[in-house]
């Protein structure tokens, strides 16, 4: 009797158990597989092939120039290769970068900024309103000419402005033009990395005062060999050296004195936040520098 | 005879007795040569990266967080001026010693395993402070070519961990002394014992307290309204005791007891992850950011521009969306962060309860998981998305955001925000987790749900039985894998697996490019973080039968940098991520 039960019992189980493993299990799948013979051997010759000298791109950036006298673009147009900053908070026409012509057909760049925006970050920090660039590669010479002219008008709102050159977003050297048409040289700044809140650039005055309606010429030169920045007025063709010096400190990386030099690659125009108003801008160019 | 015939009688029966999900049995799985060929490109992208990352400065065994996979060079930050800086984030490598790890698992040689262990000796060594913090996580790194310390917020950047979930079992393995002092030092660098404060930011200049959680666990700091609505205090002076930074500290403080048999850490993260749990809502069960608002410290004039976004000036949400009153707090977003609260707290959460006995951490991750679903899921157009609202289940859907503030330009309208694949991991483990089949029922309802649009087919019945999975899917997604391996694991219906090898080779086809595996052909960065490789070798082990739980394990990659540098513009200096700004790259933005 007890051996009866045992056996039923056991038969039971057992039909049971080859009916759930016949249904779950789909046996063709079973039988098609073969193992691989790289499972218990998977760094061994013959299954794994090590990556061939991947082809890598030289990282070496290509050099390459600016030459910009605007007459090829279009009236009343953003000139191309250049970048005028804005975000969603600006205003439709909060900054203005456009091609204008004067009477004697001479094609300039207009330039205006409501000076309410600013980038929003770094935060608490003096960023202008209207950044308007263009790029340039001198990388493996670490040493070049930036010309720029510029024009405060009259007849409408004039605005301060400054232009130079810069590496990145931080500027090299650069001249300052005031409201008042003071001109002084910026060396450096802005870096919150280094300077907190601060722009942490250096002032520098100088004795020159423009004139409205006049077309100025700027000469900047930079030479990291040498360790030597410096700026030039030219007016009717007589050179006058504003500033020379040194690069600033944020100019180096981690704004150490044995931080390697960054060398500008920027050609920056800038007008300030909580000023309005307009200036002008024509003939830049990058030139290399010789010996 | 007599004996023999019982004895298998006991043995067929106990067979019934197994946990009701491993309803399949474990059949023989072959190993297939396409299974060989997933390891293998894993292989060959962790050789690569090995090769090429130590190949930039040989003097040191520190990889790059990520590789350029057009020049072979570092990953670089490029500060405003330029000047770029190849950067070696420990905190941002996690996965990737894990991947070295199970690497060794599954290959059976430890050449991997020691990579890992002479890249942590290095580090460990070399790169901490005398107060016990690590250079590492979201302000500080090692610069590759000076083998120097980093910082990216200022000279002296502050210590951040957020989600980031060191390996310590490895880090332990390689230098106890220091990883303990670690551990205990992230407790009193972020955390002020006096007045429940925390802190995201850590300062290098902190002193190593001996003395470390010698104090008393206070009181709780939420406490209920009437109404039993928890009252939220705006006490904070700018230490917010944000999610992403609390789950690091509970991390480390659970592991720090359990590997010296002192509890006292461990209840100090019992009593900080409750914190949240109070603060959530009672009716919605949805959870929150931070439990605690900041104090404004700030003058009304310095607060005047809406685009002042500095915590002094008060709570940055009731700023930004004062129309909804007062549950417009950062608290209660339920539409940004949401990843930090629903995926990496909750995995943290869930692993907690697992490896450290901390049960009721699986009722706060389904009552988390189920408020969340039940409020916010919704699928639109074929698609998981989340709606956006507060934690009471105030919608926020259609808002269009008057000014600018710290959530986003003005004019900003709020949609529905896609729903990651990485939402499949804590939900199915909190299901895998709880007890009861009753209390899985409406987790695996949005599970099963969930996992089709995404479509990867119909997981079927709860438990696993019946499914009809997309063997074809398309999908190429870590979550994906991860979730249907771990599916497998718990059922062992090989279904599962299936679509698990489905995906596994998507991945590998879509994925592995120039040698490295990226988040897809255009991507220019192969990240050492990125969960591919460590997903595709947990679909090995199974493979192999090697047990899940002997693998590492996949927390979190939400390894970062933050700090100020040159924006994508080339021009403007910006604030902002990795994430956002390096790793976003193509190989069409690269010069």
């Amino acid at each position: 009797m007890k051996k009866g039960i045992l056996l039923t019992l056991m038969i039971v189980l057992m039909i049971g158990l080859f009916a759930c493993g016949t249904e779950e299990v789909p046996t063709d799948t079973l039988i098609t597989e073969t193992e691989s013979l790289c499972k218990d051997t998977p760094l061994a010759v013959g299954c794994y092939i090590p990556s061939e000298d991947l082809n890598h791109i030289s990282p070496i950036p290509t050099e390459y120039l600016l030459e910009e006298d605007f007459e090829s673009e279009n009236v009343n147009q953003m000139p191309r290769n250049w970048l005028l900053y804005k975000n969603e908070e600006y205003a439709t026409n909060g900054v203005i970068a456009k091609i204008q012509e004067e009477a004697g057909g001479n094609k300039y760049v207009a330039m205006y900024s409501d000076g309410l925006r600013a980038p929003m970050y770094p935060q608490s920090a003096p960023t202008p309103t209207f950044i308007f660039t263009s790029k340039f590669n001198l990388d493996i010479d670490r040493k070049g000419i930036a010309f720029g002219s510029v024009m405060i008008p009259s007849g409408v709102t004039s605005n301060a402005v400054t232009l130079g050159v810069s590496a990145g977003a931080v500027n090299t050297i650069s001249v300052v033009i005031g409201t008042d048409l003071s001109v002084k040289v910026k060396v450096g700044g802005p870096f919150y990395y280094y300077s907190g809140t601060g722009d942490g650039g250096d002032e520098y005055l100088t004795p020159f005062v423009l004139s409205k309606d006049l077309w100025y010429d700027f000469r900047f030169e930079w030479d990291a060999g040498l360790n030597m920045v410096k700026v030039f007025i030219i007016v009717e063709d007589v050179e006058t050296e504003l500033f020379s010096g040194t690069f600033h400190i944020s100019s180096r990386v981690n704004a150490l004195p044995a931080g390697a030099i960054m060398v500008p690659n920027v050609f920056r125009v800038t007008m300030p936040r909580y000023m309005n108003g307009w200036a002008y801008l024509d003939n830049v160019s990058i030139e290399r520098r010789g010996e | 005879m007599k004996k023999i015939m019982i004895g298998l009688l006991m043995i067929l029966s106990l067979t019934f007795l197994l946990p009701k999900w491993n309803v399949f049995g474990a059949d023989l799985i072959v190993y297939t040569d396409d299974d060989y060929q997933r390891l293998h490109a894993v292989i060959q992208h962790v050789d690569n990266v090995l090769k090429y990352g130590h190949e930039y400065n040989e003097e040191t065994d520190l990889l790059p967080d990520a590789i350029n996979t057009l020049t072979g060079e570092p990953a670089k930050w490029t500060f405003p001026n330029r000047a770029q800086v190849p950067y070696a984030d420990l905190a941002n490598q996690q996965n990737f010693l894990r991947t070295l790890v199970g690497l060794s698992k599954v290959t059976g040689s430890n050449t991997y395993k020691n990579e890992a262990v002479d890249i942590l000796t290095e580090f460990m060594s070399n790169y901490q402070n005398p107060n016990g913090l690590f250079y590492w996580g979201g302000h500080r790194a090692v610069n590759l070519d000076t083998l120097e310390v980093q910082s990216t917020e200022g000279p002296n950047g502050p210590h951040e961990l957020k989600n980031m979930m060191p390996y310590y079992e490895l880090m332990l393995e390689v230098n106890e002394e220091a990883t303990l002092k670690f551990m205990r030092q992230l407790w009193t660098a972020h955390f002020y014992w006096n007045t429940t404060d925390m802190n995201r930011h850590g300062s290098y200049s902190t002193g190593y307290d001996t003395n470390v959680f010698g104090q008393t666990i206070p009181d709780d700091v939420i406490v209920m309204d009437n109404f039993g609505n928890p009252i939220i205090p705006a006490d904070s002076p700018g230490l917010l005791p944000f999610v992403n930074s609390a789950t690091d500290l509970a991390y480390a403080a659970f592991a720090l007891s359990d590997y010296t048999y002192d509890s006292i850490p461990a209840e100090w993260a019992k009593y900080l992850m409750k914190q949240y749990n109070l603060a959530s809502n009672p009716v919605t069960g949805m959870t929150v950011y931070q439990f605690k608002s900041t104090l404004v410290t700030k003058s009304s004039i310095e607060c005047a521009d809406p685009a002042y976004t500095n915590s002094g000036c008060g709570d940055r949400v009731a700023r930004q969306f004062r129309d909804f009153g007062t549950i417009a707090r950062e608290a209660n977003v339920a539409w940004k962060n949401t990843q930090a609260i629903y995926v990496d707290n909750i995995l943290m959460l869930l692993e907690a309860a697992k490896k450290y006995g901390v049960d009721h951490f699986v009722d706060w991750s389904r009552q988390y998981m189920e408020g969340y679903l039940e409020n916010a899921y919704i699928r639109v157009d074929g698609k998981n998305m989340i709606i956006p609202m507060f934690i009471d289940g105030t919608v926020t859907y259609g808002y269009v955001v008057p000014e600018v503030g710290y959530f986003g330009p003005s004019n900003m309208r709020l949609d529905y925000v896609p729903m990651p694949t990485s939402y499949l991991l804590p939900i199915l483990r909190t299901i895998l987790q709880t007890e009861e089949d009753s209390d899985r029922v409406k987790l695996w309802s949005y599970f099963r749900d969930i996992v089709y649009t995404f479509g990867l087919g119909d997981i079927g019945e709860l438990g696993g039985a019946n499914p009809n999975l997309n063997v074809d899917t398309s999908i190429d997604d870590p979550f994906a894998l991860m979730a249907m391996v771990e599916l497998y694991d718990a059922t062992k219906n090989k279904e599962y697996l299936e679509v698990a090898r489905t995906i596994g080779n998507n991945i590998v086809r879509e994925k592995f490019q120039r040698g490295f595996f990226v988040d897809s052909e255009i991507m220019l960065y192969s990240r050492l973080d990125q969960p591919d490789t460590l997903a595709l070798l947990s679909l090995d082990a199974v493979l192999r039968g090697i047990d899940l739980a002997e693998m590492p394990f996949y927390l979190a990659d939400s390894g970062y940098i933050h700090g100020y540098l040159l924006a994508d513009d080339g021009v403007t200096e910006d604030r902002s991520y990795t994430q956002n700004v390096i790793y976003t790259k193509t190989i069409y933005d690269w010069e």
